[in-house]
């Protein structure tokens, strides 16, 4: 019985993933609107899963509370702000202004210190690098962050300069053929790595449903 | 042959007496040691004279024992145990001297012996020998008493058992026995193949360690038949022919009505024994007979015992390494295999319809004890070692750690000092103004693409604008997506938002405000939130295939009654798919969701341009979409130093240039530092080597 069920879910998601795949390159009224359908019962199940994350948030933090466990002030918080905001887009809805005015006073100032901060730690660590790990690879990194950063912002004595001109062609080197070979390299990799996951995917090879 | 003549030793071959070696084979017939001929050939006549007094004497004394018994003289030349034969057989007992019968003259030539006489053919010496013999019986036969029922025919058995083996007589000659054999003969005789089997009736042998449970009826006057069988086999001639001899006929299967039950000692093959059976060989509920009862008592056979034999025996104590490999008991150690009627018929193979066939599960797949010594565990050095050292771990891990030393306090200077200098140099110039950098001059590589497309895009399309990024990268965006946005408002172009990220309306709200108060635009009208799309990628190519079903509530929008009817707005008219939008602009923070939008919505875009505004940490990974021969990104535009320059494009100073001089002196410390650490750890190292020189 149990491998009865195993083939019929291996067969439904080969069905559905072939089915969705072939309205990529078929395009016919009926192949578009099943695939749509298909991606839209996608959908429905991703904001069901929404709300089990929710739900599981929340019952951690709950028990956390109830067990009075090291930083529960901090769960208490959260579940409060969590109740709170869901209380505001449930009733008011999302564009309510009090629910403005809290992302605009709190949530965006937050999140721009924090990022704010790693600026901060990322000069920081830079610094620590060099000083204290004096090794080639260290230099390197180092090196290359310079010049990037030195290429990138602007220079108090203007950019007529031909230092600076060798500064920028250098610095866009880097990053047109350096970084740029670098990222095609990882997105060729994520689209081998995707298209062979589909492929598994659709042969019933990898079953990420279950057994 | 006559006397005289010499047998070679070594090939058997008569020589002359007077030859010294064998005509055949060569062999000495005559040793070297002087003497021995003459022994071998028979004792030496002594000669006259040599003889001594005591010799004449003896000879005397035999010459006169001979006259008195009438018996001959011994005769000159002849040895003297042959004179001593001579009188025991006696003249009547042999032939006459001459008188050879035929077979016994023929006794060499033929190897049959001799053949059965006729009667009026046998010899007077003969005759008178079986007359006399004949007469020897019948008054032997006069004079023993009648054999009674108290004989002690079993006690002569068993004295005939324990006494040894007599030579084996000629054929009619065998003695007569009066019980035939009970006991089994020993395993040197074994029965010959072509026996007989006993009868049914017959009682079983009797072994001193198993008596006979049976009444076996003591032997009555009748005496079993003479067997003329040879004596190896020790069964009667009528055992052998199959008739019962008749002191066993009253054990016969017909006349066994008083017999008890006899139970076999020793099961059949294939046959288990029975509780029930096994306790009829409990040897104190047999009815045995007085007399077979003091047999059992002389053979020393000890009752059986009460308990089982297995409770006196102290258990076996195994050694603590040998306890350690034992083999777990992990397995049915037996088969159940149901009766015939129990088991299914089978189903498939070659055997399909027959019932109690032989199941290949036991053999093949349910578990059973292994017959091997699975268990065994062999430890190798480094495999001692590795256990060794996770034990010391364990007890390091529960044991507990001591308080360390308060550690120095050192004030982070470094850390501090970067920080500060870092707010110092953001803050001073958006306080004090001061200091002014240049702006850039040189114009990014993929920006004039950008200006030519932005101006080439239709006035009556809307442009979707995707709001994919955190609040915490609204600094940053806000001031890269601004240049693009004021141009896009300066062109009266209809914007759309969308975003996939729960954040992402209230960020594209307060963009559009804050540059849209300067262009007049009114939401509604000029710009309208298609809100929140849930789902990930799965949403962003459920939009693009059809964007009013995938979604409806909107965001922010003007009238409650068009909540539901926001694609009817003026802002969406004529957008009833998603090619139908002028443009798609992306600002994007990650590569992901930048992917994203690139992948799932681009086949969708038609000849609708897609434009990337992203950080500048995401730009090496956008680059790979928009510098291609099939680009799917058509314009790009990272970085505030890219929207510094869009703006000095456009001739407006907006929010980039604000940035600027902030964002200049920040890197301008951020590049102090890295070289500031260069050159501390230069410092350092030269330092160290310095000091280890001069030391060493």
């Amino acid at each position: 019985m149990r491998l009865r069920l195993s083939l019929l879910w291996a067969a439904v998601a080969s069905v559905v993933g072939l089915l969705v795949l072939a309205g990529f390159f078929i395009q016919t009224p009926i192949l578009i609107a099943l695939g749509g359908s298909l991606v839209g019962l996608a959908v429905l199940l991703a904001g069901v899963a929404l709300l089990l994350g929710l739900y599981n948030l929340l019952s951690v933090h709950l028990r956390k509370i109830s067990l009075q466990e090291r930083g529960w002030p901090y769960s208490a918080l959260l579940v409060l702000s969590l109740l709170g905001t869901l209380v505001l887009g449930v009733f008011f809805g999302p564009d309510n202004p009090v629910a403005l005015v809290l992302f605009n006073s709190f949530q965006l100032p937050a999140e721009a210190s924090l990022m704010a901060l790693l600026a901060v730690t990322l000069t920081l660590a830079g610094f620590r690098l060099i000083s204290r790990r004096r090794d080639l690879l260290s230099f390197v990194f180092v090196g290359v962050a310079l010049l990037v950063l030195l290429g990138t912002g602007p220079w108090p004595s203007g950019e007529t300069s031909d230092t600076y001109l060798l500064i920028i062609d250098v610095r866009n080197w880097l990053a047109q053929v350096w970084a740029a070979g670098g990222a095609r390299g990882i997105l060729l990799g994520v689209a081998l790595g995707a298209a062979a996951t589909g492929l598994r995917v659709l042969l019933a090879s990898d079953r990420p449903y279950g057994e | 042959m006559t006397m005289a003549d010499v047998r070679c030793p070594m090939c058997s071959t008569i020589n002359p007496a007077d030859a010294t070696a064998c005509s055949v084979c060569g062999a000495r017939l005559k040793p070297m040691i002087a003497g021995e001929a003459e022994s071998l050939a028979g004792p030496p006549e002594p000669q006259e004279g040599e003889a001594g007094d005591w010799l004449a004497r003896i000879r005397s004394e035999v010459e006169r024992k001979a006259e008195t018994s009438g018996e001959a003289p011994p005769r000159p030349g002849e040895p003297e145990w042959l004179n001593r034969l001579r009188p025991a057989s006696g003249e009547e007992e042999g032939p006459p001297e001459g008188e050879l019968p035929e077979w016994l003259s023929e006794e060499e030539g033929s190897a049959a012996g001799p053949s059965e006489a006729a009667p009026g053919e046998v010899p007077d010496w003969l005759a008178r020998i079986r007359e006399r013999q004949k007469t020897e019986l019948e008054a032997a036969a006069e004079e023993a008493p009648p054999p009674s029922a108290d004989d002690d025919w079993l006690g002569r058995l068993r004295r005939e058992e324990f006494l040894p083996t007599e030579p084996e007589a000629p054929l009619g000659e065998e003695p007569e026995r009066e019980a035939p054999p009970l006991g089994p003969r020993p395993p040197s005789r074994p029965l010959p193949p072509s026996s007989p089997p006993a009868p049914a009736a017959a009682p079983p042998p009797i072994s001193a360690t198993a008596p006979p449970s049976g009444r076996i009826p003591p032997p009555s006057g009748e005496k079993p038949a003479v067997s003329q069988a040879p004596p190896f086999m020790g069964i009667s001639k009528d055992l052998l022919e199959g008739a019962m001899p008749k002191w066993l006929e009253g054990a016969g299967p017909s006349s066994d009505e008083g017999l008890p039950h006899m139970p076999a000692l020793v099961a059949e093959e294939g046959l288990a024994v029975t509780p029930e059976s096994a306790s009829d060989l409990q040897m104190g509920s047999i009815d045995i007979p007085n007399w077979l009862g003091d047999l059992r008592k002389d053979a020393g056979v000890a009752p059986p015992d009460a308990g089982a034999p297995g409770d006196s025996l102290a258990r076996a104590t195994l050694p603590a390494w040998l306890e350690a490999m034992r083999p777990m008991d992990t397995f049915r150690p037996v088969v159940e295999i149901q009766a015939e009627d129990a088991q299914e018929v089978e189903s498939a193979g070659p055997l399909a319809g027959l019932r109690g066939v032989l199941l290949a599960e036991p053999v093949v797949a349910m578990p059973r004890q292994p017959s091997y010594s699975g268990a065994r565990l062999e430890v190798t050095e480094r495999q001692f070692a590795l256990a060794d050292l996770i034990h010391r771990m364990v007890e390091q891990e529960a044991s507990e750690v001591g308080p360390k030393p308060p550690a120095r306090r050192r004030l982070p200077f470094s850390r501090w000092a970067i920080a500060g200098a870092l707010f110092l140099a953001v803050a001073l110039p958006a306080l004090l103004g001061a200091p002014s950098l240049s702006v850039p001059t040189l114009v990014p590589p993929g920006l004039p693409a950008l200006i030519t497309l932005v101006d080439s895009l239709p006035g009556d399309r809307p442009v979707l604008l995707v709001f994919d990024y955190e609040p915490a990268y609204a600094g940053e965006l806000d001031a890269v997506a601004g240049p693009l946005l004021e141009d896009l408002m300066q062109r009266d172009i209809r914007l759309a938002t969308v975003s996939t990220r729960p954040s992402g309306p209230p960020l594209a709200e307060r963009l559009i405000r804050r540059i849209g108060d300067a262009h007049g635009y009114l939401n509604g009208q000029d710009y309208v939130h298609l809100g929140y799309l849930p789902g990930g990628p799965a949403a962003v190519q459920l939009f693009a295939r059809d964007p009013r079903e995938s979604l409806a509530g909107g965001f922010l929008l003007a009238q409650e009654p068009t909540r539901r009817g926001m694609w009817s707005t003026p802002v969406l008219a004529g957008v009833q798919q998603f090619s139908d939008f002028g443009a798609v602009v992306i600002i994007a923070a990650g590569t992901e969701i930048a992917r994203t939008w690139v992948e799932q919505a681009g086949p969708w875009t038609g000849a609708s341009p897609l434009v990337m505004v992203a950080s500048a940490g995401i730009e090496p990974l956008i680059r790979p979409y928009y510098e291609a021969l099939n680009p799917q990104v058509d314009a790009v535009l990272s970085g505030l130093p890219a929207a510094v320059a869009y703006e000095q494009a456009n001739g407006r100073a907006g929010d980039a240039r604000l940035l600027w001089d902030s964002f200049g002196t920040g890197m301008l410390v951020a590049e102090m530092a890295l070289i500031l650490g260069g050159m501390y750890g230069a410092a350092s190292f030269l330092l160290r080597s310095g000091t280890g020189t001069s030391e060493s």
